[in-house]
């Protein structure tokens, strides 16, 4: 007896019953409702997605008719597709510290963090705190998102007052609108949120509970949450620093960086302010994936004419002011907030109400072009992230070399060579990577935590919280 | 290949910060660092409207303007330009003739002293805007120095794009911004006076 699949299509509210006649697949009844809606089919792709109707889980469009699980499928407006395309635009906003992995054909979500968090591990004769730069959740977005708000899986090791290794988490403070509503719900908003809790400048530490209402479970590290309260400015500024780090374009002039293309869109006069917007910043706002969001660059000025260069676009909240590395804000195009930075040399950036042109505003005067430019540096670094990586084609060790006896044993394959490192001296704590003799590490001089020197290098100090050299206390962000 | 350094730049705010200056759009990507060049809009018009008229005939002329310096950016800025109406063109090829020079000889001292003649500009119906082998060897013996430009022009795609030298190599061709002046005549005068005959 033939199959036959009851279809539910929730943007218009109609349901019909699919009677595949073969091997026909998902992509074929994406066709078919395009068809029934009388909509071209080219409009509708990566707009329109196919999920269980019983689980909500994605369906991939080459999955056939015959090895579907249930009798029911959905037909919605591709939120998961469009949840990728936002974290996407994030990704390269956060300038190769941020990745992240859709796992299969769900709607799970692996997001990769690489700015610095705490997390607790055992010292010589205590437990200390350290700045780790490798950390992990899971985020999965439910069979009705974005009516209902994702889940998130803390999946790493992390000392905050809000978060926890294995548990749901969700960023203090953080409301996720109604759909309805004029803001519209994002994963960005989200995904930004979780990155200012992981570094800090998020923390409900329960100093107010109960004064407001909250629940008291909302603090689920004690030991953290007087920690943070302790020292709750340096982590604000550590924070701040590790998110809103200005980018390296060393204040030089973007048309004598060396081999890099401008676009100048519209015109410019002589004597106003010039706008660089770097590619991937110009693609998150054109993007409309941010309602509102800082605009982190530099500011510059030659012959007394102002010039602004825009690195990226991050996810704004707006109650915690501006950062120092703000050149101004991306006016929300849907949440109607207005954002006023309270300086004349402020830029506003936002899009036209067709959604068609970039608009700009210097403090109170409107522009009319603005150049797009290169990727940024931080576009071209890739990502930070800590790799796994095989050599094939260089072995580790040099044909004829010895290895030191009882340290390495290597095997070798017809492609390459596999050195399996069996000693080492500890773990770094920054990145978890293996202190060997592969790369330069060394005990911090004013408190003996080891850590490779690249990590020292990136963090800027000692990961060890307590350490004078820790950026958390130097103030060397 | 070594260019020789026989002018020095004379110091003169960029466009960018002059407010006389207006309508600044670009055509085509600007490349960075390299000596950037600065068009009239009449000029560029001209050259298009010119190359349209002649076509499939390539047409040409040499650049009149000054070679500037603000703070760290070295530009070039072409206020006026000279056609060339005698001698032979083809759809892939134009001469220059000795008598065209002596035009530019004389129309370059009596009206336009103290400007340089900065390149030549030709069209390229359907050949794109990147040097042709004839027009890198042209560039190379004429017009080596560092402030020199070659303009090239496409009628059918209606583009413009120039090379110039960098670190002794003709760089790959880019677009250029195009300007207007509130006072084109008094510009010339102060490019002119930058550059004492």
């Amino acid at each position: 007896m033939p199959k036959r699949i009851l279809v539910r299509d929730d943007r218009t509210d109609r349901t019909f019953e699919w009677r595949p006649s073969g091997n026909e697949t998902a992509a074929d009844l994406l066709i078919l409702i395009a068809e029934a809606e009388g909509s071209p089919l080219d409009g509708l792709m990566g707009k329109l997605e196919l999920v269980d109707g019983l689980n909500g889980q994605p369906i991939a469009p080459g999955t056939t008719a015959d090895t579907l699980r249930g009798d029911r499928v959905t037909a919605r407006t591709g939120f998961v597709c469009d949840a990728e395309a936002q974290l996407a635009i994030l990704r390269e906003q956060y300038g190769g510290r941020f990745d992240f992995h859709r796992l299969g054909e769900s709607a799970s979500f692996l997001l990769d963090f690489g700015f610095g968090g705490l997390i607790e591990c055992n010292g010589t004769n205590e437990r200390l705190v350290v700045v780790s730069g490798h950390h992990q959740a899971l985020m999965y977005l439910p069979s009705d998102f974005p009516r209902q708000r994702p889940t998130v899986t803390w999946l790493t090791a992390i000392f905050h007052p809000n978060l926890q290794a294995q548990c749901q988490v969700w960023p203090p403070g953080l409301v996720w609108p109604e759909p309805e509503r004029e803001q519209a719900p994002s994963v960005t908003a989200l995904v930004g949120a979780l990155t200012e809790t992981l570094v800090g400048m998020r923390a409900d530490t329960g100093r107010l509970s109960g004064l407001l209402g909250r629940p008291a479970n909302s603090v689920g590290n004690k030991r953290a949450s007087s920690w943070f309260r302790k020292y709750r400015e340096e982590i604000a500024t550590f924070g701040e620093s590790q998110l809103f780090c200005a980018p390296s374009l060393g204040g030089e002039f973007p048309l004598d960086l060396p081999d890099a293309d401008w676009r100048l869109t519209g015109h410019v006069t002589g004597g106003e302010p010039l706008i660089f917007l770097s590619a991937a910043a110009a693609k998150a706002v054109r993007s409309r994936t941010f309602g509102s969001g800082w605009l982190v660059g530099t500011r510059n000025s030659r012959q007394g004419t102002d010039w602004i260069y825009v690195d990226r676009v991050l996810p704004a909240d707006f109650r915690r002011g501006r950062p120092a590395s703000a050149v101004g804000a991306l006016h929300g195009t849907e949440d109607g907030q207005a954002i006023e930075m309270g300086d004349a040399r402020s830029l506003y950036v936002g899009l036209s109400p067709d959604g068609t042109a970039v608009s700009l505003r210097y403090g109170e005067r409107d522009l009319s072009g603005h150049f797009v430019g290169p990727l940024g540096p931080s576009d071209t670094e890739g990502s930070l992230l800590p790799k796994i990586r095989v050599e094939t084609e260089q072995p580790l060790i040099a044909e004829g070399e010895q290895s030191e006896p009882g340290t390495m044993s290597a095997a070798k394959t017809g492609s390459g060579e596999l050195v399996a490192i069996e000693s080492t001296e500890g773990e770094c704590p920054y990145c978890s990577g293996p202190l060997t003799g592969h790369e330069e590490w060394h005990n911090c001089p004013g408190c003996g935590v080891p850590a490779h020197g690249g990590c020292r290098e990136r963090l800027s100090g000692c990961p060890n919280a307590a350490c004078q050299q820790s950026p958390i206390n130097s103030g060397q962000h | 290949m070594r260019t020789v350094q026989t002018r020095k730049p004379v110091e003169y705010p960029l466009p960018f910060s002059d407010e006389r200056f207006y309508e600044i759009e670009a055509e085509g990507d600007i490349g960075s660092d390299r000596l950037l060049l600065f068009m009239s809009r009449d000029v560029h018009e001209f050259i298009r409207s010119h190359s349209k008229e002649n076509e499939p005939k390539e047409v040409g002329g040499v650049l009149l303007g000054q070679y500037c310096i603000d703070q760290d950016t070295r530009y070039v800025i072409v206020p006026t330009a000279i056609a060339c109406d005698i001698g032979s063109a083809t759809p892939a090829s134009i001469d220059f003739p000795p008598e065209f020079w002596q035009r530019v000889e004389e129309v370059h001292n009596d009206e336009y002293p103290g400007l340089l003649r900065i390149g030549p500009f030709h069209s390229h119906p359907g050949y794109g805007v990147n040097p042709s082998a004839t027009d890198r060897s042209t560039i190379l013996a004429a017009f080596s120095h560092p402030h020199h430009v070659s303009l090239i022009h496409d009628p059918h795609e209606d583009r413009s794009g120039y090379t110039c030298w960098r670190d002794g190599e003709l760089a790959p061709a880019s677009g250029f911004p195009i300007y207007r002046h509130r006072e084109p005549e008094t510009l010339v005068k102060e490019l002119m006076d930058l550059r004492p005959a």
